[in-house]
């Protein structure tokens, strides 16, 4: 078993049409990510966005700011004149005007600016319950918009201190998840290399004296091992161009080997059925894209609005499942959402390679 | 050796064996010959426990030949009609792998692999990779990982299909020198020259069933035909051809727009004799003649009544 295991590895190593596409292919897109959108925020020297407050007597939105403030917004009470020639000095990046109907006023269209239109807009999603517990309630408003901002966490992924972050490292996040789904392609041709109906190798595999559950687990492990290692090495890439994934990154491997197992699953169940090989591949090419595109690798807000609208796909996809257990380390350090994504992640693989060693465990077949 | 009783293999409506009957003992180089789709396959992929098969039983070394019949496997070696080989690998690491999945030990291995490549000839290409050898060589390399190991029965399938003459003939000698040293061969081919030239007993097959089987000696003694005479640039008149249908152990004249006679004969002496003083006397004028043995072509056209070539 060992020595299988070790000549498939090189075997997998040497293929070099499948190394392109589980290594080379998001090392090149992470560079061409890099260059066009940079690396990201280091989140330890992430500043204080700078905004200032005209007061128009709507306290449950003061208050709102008020709460917001900590970490990331710096809230400065202005009357109106004084504010617009801040605004015009650039030492602040906006204007909150807490009216009946609270509005902002930016500059420019910039990252800070971003920010503070996304509060906006986030408080007055929420504006008619925050009015309600003010009114009822109201020493428990500051309660109510900090439970707010956990709820945001939990389900949409904009965090009090996140557009700015998703807005870049979103895009490397869906990257590292595509990458470990790009895994498949070796997982299919492993596949294809186990089933004597499907080539000659797997028919001169399968007539040997070697038990077949060596012959599939050998397989699946080599395979798995050079694309976990594929992974890590996209990630140190990442890091060498400056992405940061925080002080616990080495909660990022699990995910990764996860990830890993995942991609190679997906690739073993595609490859383990009777297909035609180039539609196999272009299954492969196009899922993996398509379930890459909804973790945000290609607009970064694509995760958010499924979220929104079928939040199940999000727990499906696995490159989303991959993309946001990279958030809740890196970002939101949430330990209960990143053993979430991991167990779904788990289910999933389980599931795949469940069905496909069903198919590939056969060793008679109807026709060859 | 090898004992198939009764193999039914259908796919839908189409019998691809039909109630096969097979006997093969050690030491034989045994022919499988039919056109393609006669089943010769199917039936190879039935006894290595890779096809189901809807009815009979088939034993190898007297036992039960089982998908899990790992210590059965172990004395077989395969060689597959298409080459299969890893691509990404060497010649040498191509033979090693494979013997490695039936011999563990590292030493004996490469003892065992040197001696595959020096048997196919491929001491000088070990380094290659398959991508960069003739399809001659690529044969031979799909031969070399399916004997390295040794085994006491070898089934080769086509193993010279799409090879050149040379190669052929490389091939063929060197499994005539692999039953020589002890290994029982079973062959497939389509090639009735190949099969004749090399098995000791012939099975022909047709629709998947068997319809003669024997040496090859044997199986031209079951037809009729014993020569074929073959007079080129002959100018017959007319009611000349009736008469030659009436010399002694002729069966079947054909006179062609060409002026090629074609006389078939069942097995007697001086046939040509007889019909080359039959054509002085009438003072026909005749060009090439050639005298030919039956060939299991003969043999298959005269039970099928269609060509084991089409």
């Amino acid at each position: 078993m060992l020595r299988l295991y070790i000549s498939n590895v090189k075997l997998v190593i040497r293929k070099r049409e499948e190394l392109f596409w589980g290594l080379l292919f998001p090392l090149i897109l992470a560079t061409l990510f890099y260059v066009t959108f940079g690396s990201g925020i280091d989140l330890e020297k992430m500043k204080a966005v700078p905004a200032a407050l005209v007061s128009q007597g709507n306290e449950v939105f003061e208050t709102f700011l008020e709460n917001m403030e900590e970490g990331f917004l710096a809230v400065t009470e202005m009357d109106e004149d004084e504010a617009l020639q801040a605004l015009k000095a650039g030492e602040i990046d906006g204007i909150f005007y807490s009216g009946e109907e609270p509005s902002l006023t930016v500059a420019a269209s910039q990252m800070n600016e971003s920010i503070l239109e996304m509060l906006l807009s986030s408080y007055v999603e929420h504006e008619a319950l925050l009015r309600d517990i003010g009114k009822e309630h109201p020493l428990q408003l500051p309660a109510a918009i900090a439970q707010m901002a956990d709820y945001r966490e939990m389900t949409e992924n904009v965090t009090v201190s996140g557009r700015s972050m998703e807005t870049n490292v979103g895009y490397f996040y869906g990257l590292i998840g595509m990458a470990c789904l790009f895994g498949a392609f070796m997982g299919m041709t492993a596949a294809e290399e186990m089933r004597a109906d499907q080539s000659a190798l797997a028919l001169r595999r399968s007539v040997s004296p070697v038990h077949r559950l060596a012959i599939v687990l050998s397989g699946m492990l080599a395979v798995f091992t050079v694309q976990f290692i594929s992974v890590c090495i996209l990630l140190l890439y990442l890091r060498i161009l400056g992405l940061s994934f925080g002080e616990k990154w080495y909660m990022l491997l699990p995910v990764c080997a996860l990830g890993s197992m995942t991609g190679v699953a997906y690739g073993i169940f595609i490859g383990s059925m009777r297909l035609r090989n180039g539609l196999k591949i272009g299954i492969l090419i196009s899922s993996s894209l398509l379930m890459s595109f909804f973790a945000g690798m290609m607009f970064v807000n694509m995760k958010d609005i499924i979220e929104h609208h079928i939040p199940i796909l999000n727990r499906i996809n696995p490159a989303s499942l991959i993309a946001d257990a990279f958030y809740s380390v890196s970002i939101y350090d949430n330990p209960g959402r990143y053993g979430a994504n991991l167990l779904l992640l788990a289910a999933i693989t389980c599931l795949l390679a469940a069905v496909s060693f069903f198919r590939l465990r056969r060793e008679r077949y109807e026709s060859l | 050796m090898i004992h198939i009783e009764n193999l039914v293999k259908r796919y839908g409506e189409l019998v691809a064996l039909d109630h096969l009957n097979l006997d093969i003992q050690e030491g034989e180089i045994f022919g499988l010959l039919g056109p393609n789709g006669s089943g010769k396959t199917t039936a190879i992929n039935c006894l290595l426990a890779l096809l189901k098969y809807d009815k009979g039983t088939i034993q190898v070394f007297g036992e039960q030949m089982q998908p899990d019949s790992y210590h059965l496997k172990r004395q077989i070696g395969v060689v597959p009609q298409n080459v299969a080989v890893f691509e990404q690998m060497t010649v040498y690491e191509n033979i090693d792998y494979f013997c490695g999945l039936y011999v563990p030990d590292k030493k004996t291995r490469r003892k065992l692999v040197e001696e595959a490549i020096a048997f196919t000839g491929l001491e000088e290409h070990q380094k290659m990779l398959p991508r960069k050898l003739s399809g001659g060589l690529l044969r031979r390399l799909n031969i070399a990982c399916g004997i390295a190991h040794q085994p006491r029965l070898i089934i080769m399938d086509e193993p010279t299909v799409a090879v050149d003459p040379q190669s052929r003939n490389k091939i063929l000698e060197g499994i005539v020198e692999l039953n020589r040293r002890g290994s029982t061969i079973i062959y497939t081919s389509h090639y009735m020259e190949e099969v004749e030239q090399i098995c000791t007993r012939i099975m022909i097959m047709d629709r998947g069933r068997c319809i003669a089987s024997g040496t090859a000696e044997e199986l031209k003694r079951m037809i009729k035909t014993g020569e074929t005479i073959v007079i080129e640039g002959v100018a017959l008149a007319d009611g000349q051809k009736a008469d030659i249908e009436k010399l002694p152990h002729v069966f079947q004249v054909n006179y062609s727009e060409e002026k090629v006679l074609t006389v078939k004969c069942t097995s007697a002496q001086h046939n040509v004799v007889r019909i080359l003083n039959y054509l002085q006397e009438q003072n026909v004028a005749f060009g090439r003649v050639l005298s030919e043995l039956p060939t299991l072509n003969d043999v298959f056209l005269e039970i099928t009544g269609k060509e084991l070539r089409d």
